[in-house]
């Protein structure tokens, strides 16, 4: 069964190439790589199809799809808003718990960094969790999602992703 | 009188008043027409793998209360993947590829493979059994055969020689129900597993019940077509070498045809879809139409020299009564399926019973009409003088009757003696189902199946729920279980529990299997190998009877052995059981309509002798070949019984036209078989041929139906020239009435 904590990472899955293009992008994104289905389950090979509408103006994306690993699928939903000053804001929704994580973090040229602003719940237990969207060439985007116990040091990833724009 | 009799009567005078009413007939037909024609294009289509079972027998209620509490088998896309090795990555990753795409596709909502297993790996963390990056083969080899061993999951799932597994793809209720949404989810997964294959050089088939679901919908949608067309073509043919004219055989397939779209417009008009059991019900119509039609046909002929229009009445109103009489014994058969407790056969009982006589009268009012408008030309009563000069042949048929005459007393005693052993062996044939019989063994989705059960893991589930959550509860029920089946492939809350260290870490797509959504009850399910109905069934009983002597179970709610394959098996041979019953119904009713008909209790029973006899020798080599009584053989055999009298009747109508039945003398039978016979055989000939279609059906139902029915049309035809005229004329009515008696 997935598990919450990896979706929250999709909320930036529809990113551009550059961090410039963040708010710019619609369509669909195929993401190919690494998810954890649990806080404290291994890493497996998944896939993400996304699709990205902008909402009301630059600034405001709305993005819904889809996460699958061999064991299952988890349907996804998520708005992203630009704030002023380099801000980012982001809520997200995921069929596996049904919950509704709130994140904030800033943008610059190379990167966007999301920290969740209230804790996670994975089975019953609070963590917080760190969002890094990267933009290694033109054409596609990396993200990568932390995830730690509220009050620990370590991170843990849970998800490393590459998303492309899908054929067609 | 009786109403049927009068009724063909009226229709007979109404006919006769052709020439004040002939723009109100054409004002009927054309309504028939178009209320046939708007509601053919809303016809829809079903297989009904489920709706079939559908009935107030306690073993389908038993399995619609476990069903509502917890999730089924019977969405279960399985998939079967077969490679020389496995373990090879280039293999592997295009499974991957396969698993992850066919989540993506509407209403897939997980996958179970050995892909989705985890292990306890080296640093005594989970991992999963399939880690990416691949490993080479030959670790990923020493891997899966490591792991087989301790888990059980991997055995269920891939075969001991690393050559073949399963994936599960469990389908949301709600699309699997919509056949176009569920072909559009096996196409989709089809095309998937092109592409894996295409990448791995793997073979991947898609089997479980949505896939043989579909298969079977598409099989009706073309198995309608294929019989129909075969039946029209057939009506066309045989009428065209009978009456020697290609015009006349056109002029004969009018009705037919009407009679078809007439009865496909009622299937879309009132939304009752075609299934596996109606899909024969149209095909029927047709060539019981065509059949009337060429015997209008040939009574035309006969009044060939008569002012056209004034032939044409004539000829539809001597036969109208044979006609109408023949309809009402095909439809009598269907009446009785409606007896049936379960839902589709009783509806099947409903439309045959309304098709039949709806074409019997449309099939008398268009060929009125058709022969009617072509008797204005001048080539039209040619054709039928030309006709009348030549008479159809009965081929060699026509000596049937002259053997029976010239040694009655044999014949109909070899008869007798035939159907006593005949029924007699009939009797003892046992009612057989099968789930998969629905389809052909050759069909992929059945052979697939079939591999799955060989390969790798039985797929098929028998079920016992426990009204407790109680781990030692259903332990008990769990080990009885395992004791009666002699298997270890037996799933259980308490056993998985165990297994994995805790209830909450149980998948939640198998825990919906295992526990029912308010938590009050638990789920054990046996994964056994399904070989007939009977062998569930009997291992159902074995199951209930264990758990019934256990004392530990003593005062624990728990549920009869129930899934789908028990549901169906136990279902079936009610339903078989009742199919029987149907049939005796119909012959008696077909002996007190003939009665009624004839005034004759005795020529009624005699009529019914070779009309039994058919159905019996197909029942006594269903029972002694082994087939035993199918689905599609007890309604073949109910509704051609129905059928088969239509030939008796017109026997019965030539003597009753040349005489009546208070004297019946050998000249008088064998003038009257003379003049059947050729028409009997046009007919038959219209009645095998025009099922012909059957024997290339996709699903396997119709080409039972067809075959059966076609064997029963054969020997009826032998039996009623051949015993019909010896019964008759050794125990039929030899004297002359009494005086004041009349016909």
């Amino acid at each position: 069964m997935i598990r919450p904590l990896f979706a929250a990472a999709f909320i930036t899955l529809a990113l551009p190439a550059g961090a410039a293009d963040l708010f710019a992008v619609a369509g669909d994104w195929v993401g190919e790589g690494s998810l954890s289905t649990g806080a404290d389950k291994p890493m497996e090979r998944g896939r993400c199809k996304v699709g990205v509408e902008q909402a009301e103006g630059a600034g405001d994306v709305a993005v819904k799809g889809k996460c699958v690993v061999a064991a299952g699928a988890s349907d996804i939903s998520l708005r992203l808003v630009r704030g002023e000053n380099g801000k980012v804001r982001a809520g997200f929704w995921t069929a596996a718990t049904d919950q509704t994580v709130q994140l904030a973090g800033s943008e610059t040229a190379e990167l966007i960094e999301l920290f969740s602003t209230e804790p996670l719940m994975v089975d019953e237990k609070p963590y917080e969790t760190w969002v890094k969207i990267m933009a290694p060439d033109a054409g596609s985007f990396a993200i990568q999602q932390m995830l730690r116990p509220e009050g620990a040091e370590t991170w843990r990833m849970v998800v490393d992703m590459t998303y492309n724009q899908a054929e067609g | 009188m009786f109403s049927q009799w009068r009724f063909g009567r009226a229709l007979a005078s109404a006919l006769a008043r052709v020439r004040a009413g002939f723009s109100l007939l054409w004002l009927v037909f054309a309504a028939l027409l178009v209320f046939g024609v708007t509601g053919a294009t809303k016809v829809t289509f079903d297989d009904a793998l489920l709706r079939f079972f559908r009935s107030d027998f306690p073993a389908y209620e038993e399995f619609l209360d476990v069903a509502r509490d917890f999730e089924s088998d019977s969405n279960d896309v399985i998939v079967l993947i077969e490679a020389d090795d496995l373990a090879d990555p280039t293999v592997l990753m295009a499974v991957s590829d396969f698993l992850l795409d066919a989540q993506f596709v509407d209403g897939v909502r997980a996958a179970v493979s050995p892909l989705s297993l985890q292990v306890t790996g080296a640093d005594g963390e989970a991992e999963p059994l399939v880690p990416f990056p691949l490993p080479d083969r030959a670790t990923m080899a020493a891997r899966f055969d490591a792991e087989r061993g301790g888990n059980a999951a991997l055995r269920r799932l891939m075969g001991p020689d690393r050559n073949a597994m399963v994936a599960i793809l469990p389908i949301s209720d709600l699309d699997s129900d919509v056949q176009d949404g569920r072909a559009n989810q096996i196409d989709a997964l089809a095309d998937l597993a092109d592409k894996a294959e295409a990448a791995s050089g793997a073979t991947i088939r898609l089997s479980g019940y949505p896939v043989l679901r579909d298969r079977v919908a598409r099989g009706l949608v073309s198995d309608v077509l294929l019989l129909n067309l075969v039946g029209a073509a057939v009506g066309f043919i045989v009428a065209v070498i009978a009456l020697r004219s290609v015009t006349l055989g056109l002029l004969t397939l009018a009705g037919p045809l009407v009679s078809l779209v007439t009865s496909l417009g009622v299937f879309g008009h009132l939304g009752i879809t075609v299934n596996t059991v109606s899909v024969t019900l149209p095909v029927l119509v047709l060539i019981l139409a065509t059949s009337d039609s060429i015997h209008i046909s040939f009574e035309r002929a006969r009044q060939a020299g008569r002012d056209s229009k004034r032939a044409t009445v004539r000829a539809v109103r001597r036969v109208a009564i044979a006609c109408i009489f023949a309809g009402i014994t095909t439809a009598v058969a269907f009446a009785a399926l409606t007896l049936s407790r379960a839902e589709i056969i009783a509806e099947l009982g409903r439309m045959g019973t309304l098709l039949i006589l709806l074409s019997s009268f449309t099939v008398l009012l268009t060929q009125t009409l058709i022969l009617g408008a072509a008797g204005h030309h001048p080539w039209f009563n040619e054709k039928f003088e030309r006709l009348e000069r030549r008479p159809p042949s009965g081929l060699f048929f026509v000596y049937l009757p002259r053997l029976a005459l010239a040694r009655p007393r044999t014949v109909a005693t070899l008869g007798l003696i035939v159907l006593v052993v005949a029924t007699v062996f009939y009797s003892q044939a046992s009612p057989r189902y099968s789930i998969l019989d629905s389809l052909s063994p050759n069909e992929p989705v059945i052979a697939a199946f079939r591999d799955i059960e060989e390969k790798v893991t039985p797929v098929s589930v028998l079920q016992v729920a426990v009204r407790s959550t109680d781990t030692e509860v259903i332990s008990e029920v769990h080990d009885t279980v395992v004791r009666v089946a002699g298997s270890d492939k037996v799933q259980s809350l308490a056993r998985l529990s165990r297994d994995m260290g805790g209830a909450d870490e149980i998948p939640e797509a198998l825990a919906r299997r295992l526990v029912s959504e308010d938590g009050s009850r638990a789920l054990v399910t046996l994964s056994f190998q399904y070989e007939s109905g009977e062998q569930t069934d009997a291992l159902a009983a074995r199951i209930d009877a264990a758990i019934a002597a256990n004392p530990a179970l003593d005062g624990v709610e728990v549920s009869a052995a129930t899934g789908l394959p028990v549901m169906t098996a136990r279902v079936a041979a009610k339903i078989l059981t009742e199919l029987n019953r149907s049939l005796l119904i119909a012959l008696a009713a077909v002996g007190v309509l003939i009665t009624l008909w004839l005034r004759s209790i005795r020529v009624a029973l005699i009529s019914l002798i070779p009309n039994v006899l058919p159905v019996s020798l197909i029942g006594a080599w269903l029972a002694l070949s082994g087939h035993g009584i199918e689905f599609a053989n007890g309604l073949a055999l109910a509704v051609a019984f129905g059928v088969a009298v239509d030939d008796t009747l017109h026997v019965l109508n030539r003597l009753r036209l040349t005489g009546g039945f208070s004297r019946i003398g050998r000249t008088r039978l064998r003038e009257a078989l003379d003049e059947a016979t050729p028409a009997l055989v046009t007919t038959s000939t219209v009645l095998v041929l025009g099922m012909g279609g059957s024997i290339f059906a996709t699903t396997k139902g119709v080409a039972d139906f067809g075959t059966i029915a076609m064997s029963v049309y054969v020997l009826a035809l032998i039996a009623d020239l051949l015993v019909l005229p010896a019964v008759i004329a050794v125990f039929g009515p030899h004297k002359s009435p009494a005086p004041g008696r009349r016909n």
